[in-house]
């Protein structure tokens, strides 16, 4: 184009972070912390007992790990398109993928339940499944095809996914469809003593140990390296060369983080059913990572700019970042319908079983459809149809307050889907939602966003050294 | 090539019919301005040619929000409907037409039996359904947006003037139509020229 001036940063776009932000960090990390130990506490004193707290805490673990995760994906993917306009928002998206290590700390718990849980929350962590001898692939399949006959006519056996199915419905007549649910959870038991023998190679402590040792460090590394990097451009680093690196880095890196979130989705949600599989789960864990990481993108740098930082992100960026969210409630909707079509058309009893425990089912009469289906009604239309309807005008999208609102809604539905993925292994039909659920999310909350304010405090707030940053400034669009 | 204004009367045949007036600026900043100008003098009927798209442009020329996005919505419903009556009606439907003279007229789907599901499966159509949905979408949206812009266009008399073939290499124009209620062949041509036009041409259609 013609000779326009190269747009600069305005001054209140270098300042950084104060005192106030970081006692800010440090406030919601201590608040976080001691959610945690009353939640830890309130449950193991009668509200549901240990195993409780580890659902509501894999829920929300989940829950943060898929922001940070997808605002990796951003940085990486942003990278390899060499995109523009995103120089100016990237540095917040940085910050929150560079929040990996605190992420890595807050897995500890899960790994003590994996260690020493004795399959309280992923059933194939059981020590029964240790001894090779406890029964060969073929003998227990035999064995299990004359237990199915008798379990069915058992009342609530303390199997996996309805522990408190006979609690969940009262009275008399109801007593026949808890019998039938009962049957169903311990039918599905049995499968999972005989389908985890199979599945020992991938499904064992040790080796789940090593792979999140393996995913914690590489996204740790990650996170930090285009942080580190973008931080060094504006330290007089050579600008171009350090970009050209990163750019490198992004592609066998996004190759690397698709693989990654890919099993760890497998390890963390899926596995807590050993007997269940979807080969869509990684996708569908990924959807909904990258909504959540644009809700947040929006939702910070708004924060950020009510306390005057960052002035320079205009309605052009939030124009964009609005069309990726969009694209990503849709990209959820597609995968999640994808997923569930398949198992329904399918419909094997081993896999249509998943859908039965969240309340989804046309059998009549079955106890299942309860609160769960309430819940998965909301999630079709709270989580895809009202916000696709809501976000599809580019007003809105240009629009302050009303991307805002549906940047909120979409991280209340994204809490929700987590919610009714991970808590019927706890409990179903029953719906389980309580102030443990909620004192983990104040505390795994607090202390991931605490430590991404912390992180973000030691660096500007806009990627200053980026070559790209004028294209960014003067980003329009037609 | 550039003309006189003053000329222009004499070149122009009293058997032709006007087109319009073109200007020729030299730069993105020179039609910028110049497009800003004529937007606030009320011209309706007039458009700005260039060799790229210009970031600003709509607003100085006062371009309306387009109504493509409606055309494109009710395209999507009519596909979404369509989806549904089709698969309903192919698979699904089991009724007879009233009033109908003789034995009533039975209206019958397919029925199959596909893996035990009952007849009328909504999971089973919504693949049908979304991509109808889709593909009269996008043809609600390029076949509209062709519509609203008149196009293909066969003829322009535009084409006819020399200078205007730089539109598509390295000049930019303002072109006002005749047909503007605003339009004056000398004061339009001297307005155009006071806004820094190298050149003002009448074009004959």
């Amino acid at each position: 184009m013609a000779h326009h001036p190269e747009p600069q940063l305005k001054d209140a776009d270098r300042r950084r972070l104060g005192a106030g932000a970081r006692s800010f960090g440090w406030t919601a990390i201590v608040v976080g912390v001691v959610a945690l130990i009353a939640a830890a506490l309130l449950a193991k004193m009668g509200d549901g007992g240990l195993e409780r707290f580890g659902f509501a805490y894999v829920l929300n673990y989940a829950y943060f790990l898929s922001i940070s995760l997808g605002a990796l994906c951003i940085v990486l993917v942003t990278h390899i398109f060499r995109a523009s306009w995103v120089v100016v928002i990237r540095r917040i998206a940085e910050v929150m993928a560079a929040n990996m290590p605190v992420m890595a700390v807050l897995f500890i718990p899960i790994l003590l339940y994996v260690l020493m849980g004795d399959g309280m929350l992923y059933p194939w962590a059981a020590k029964k499944f240790d001894n090779p001898s406890a029964g060969g692939h073929h003998a227990s399949v035999e064995t299990h095809e004359t237990q199915i006959v008798t379990v069915s006519t058992e009342p609530a056996a303390e199997e996996h996914g309805g522990h408190q199915a006979a609690h969940a419905v009262e009275g008399d007549a109801a007593h026949a469809e808890v019998g039938l649910a009962a049957s169903r959870d311990a039918h599905h038991g049995e499968l999972v003593d005989v389908l985890v023998p199979g599945k020992r190679p991938y499904l064992t402590r040790s080796f789940f140990t090593a792979r999140w040792v393996f995913y914690l460090v590489l996204w740790s590394g990650l996170g930090l390296f285009f942080l580190k990097t973008s931080t060094a451009q504006e330290s007089g680093g050579d600008k171009a060369k350090l970009t050209r690196k990163m750019e490198v880095l992004a592609a066998p890196g996004t190759l690397l983080f698709a693989l990654t979130i890919t099993f760890a989705a497998f390890d963390l949600v899926m596995s807590l059913d050993p007997v269940w599989f979807s080969t869509m789960w990684g996708v569908y864990f990924f959807a909904g990572s990258m909504m959540g990481a644009f809700a947040t993108l929006i939702l910070a740098l708004m924060a950020l700019q009510r306390f005057g930082y960052v002035p320079s992100v205009s309605a052009e960026h939030y124009h964009d970042l609005g069309k990726l969210l969009f694209t990503f409630v849709f990209f959820w909707g597609y995968i999640a319908f994808s997923q569930f079509m398949l198992i329904w058309y399918a419909n094997l009893p081993e896999t249509n079983y998943w859908f039965e425990l969240r309340g989804i089912t046309s059998e009549a009469g079955s106890p299942y459809i309860a609160g769960w289906t309430c819940v998965a009604w909301v999630l079709l239309f709270g989580h895809l149809l009202i916000p696709f309807a809501g976000l599809l005008s580019r007003w809105i999208k240009r629009s302050r307050k009303l991307l805002a609102f549906w940047a909120i809604w979409l991280l209340v539905m994204h809490w929700v889907d987590h919610w009714w993925v991970v808590m019927p292994h706890y409990a179903s039909p029953a719906v389980t939602f309580g102030p443990v659920e909620v004192l983990c999310l104040i505390g795994v909350g607090g202390v991931a966003i605490g430590g991404a304010v912390l992180c973000a405090t030691r660096q500007g707030l806009i990627a200053a050294g980026d070559p790209r940053l004028g294209e960014s400034l003067s980003y329009g669009n037609i | 090539m550039a003309q006189d204004p003053s000329t222009i009367e004499s070149a122009t045949g009293s058997e032709q019919i006007l087109h319009g007036v073109i200007a020729e600026f030299e730069t993105v900043n020179d039609v910028m301005h110049a497009a800003k100008k004529t937007r606030d003098e009320g011209f309706k009927h007039w458009d700005v040619h260039s060799p790229f798209p210009i970031h600003g442009i709509d607003a100085a020329i006062g371009i309306r929000p387009t109504i493509l996005p409606w055309i494109v919505l009710i395209c999507g419903l009519t596909g979404m409907c369509a989806g549904l009556v089709l698969a309903i009606g192919t698979m699904a439907t089991d009724f007879d037409v009233p009033g109908l003279p003789g034995a009533a007229a039975p209206i019958h789907g397919y029925t199959f039996m596909i893996s035990g599901k009952p007849f009328n499966s909504l999971p089973a159509y919504i693949p049908v359904v979304f991509e109808l949905t889709i593909l009269l979408s996008a043809f609600g949206a390029v076949f509209g947006m062709l519509l609203l812009n008149r196009l293909p266009k066969l003829y322009n008399p535009l084409l006819k003037s020399v200078n205007f073939r730089r539109s598509t290499a390295d000049r930019f124009f303002i072109e006002v139509q005749a047909r503007d209620r605003r339009f004056d062949q000398d004061k339009t041509a001297k307005f155009l020229e006071g806004l820094g036009a190298v050149s003002v041409e009448l074009i004959e259609d």
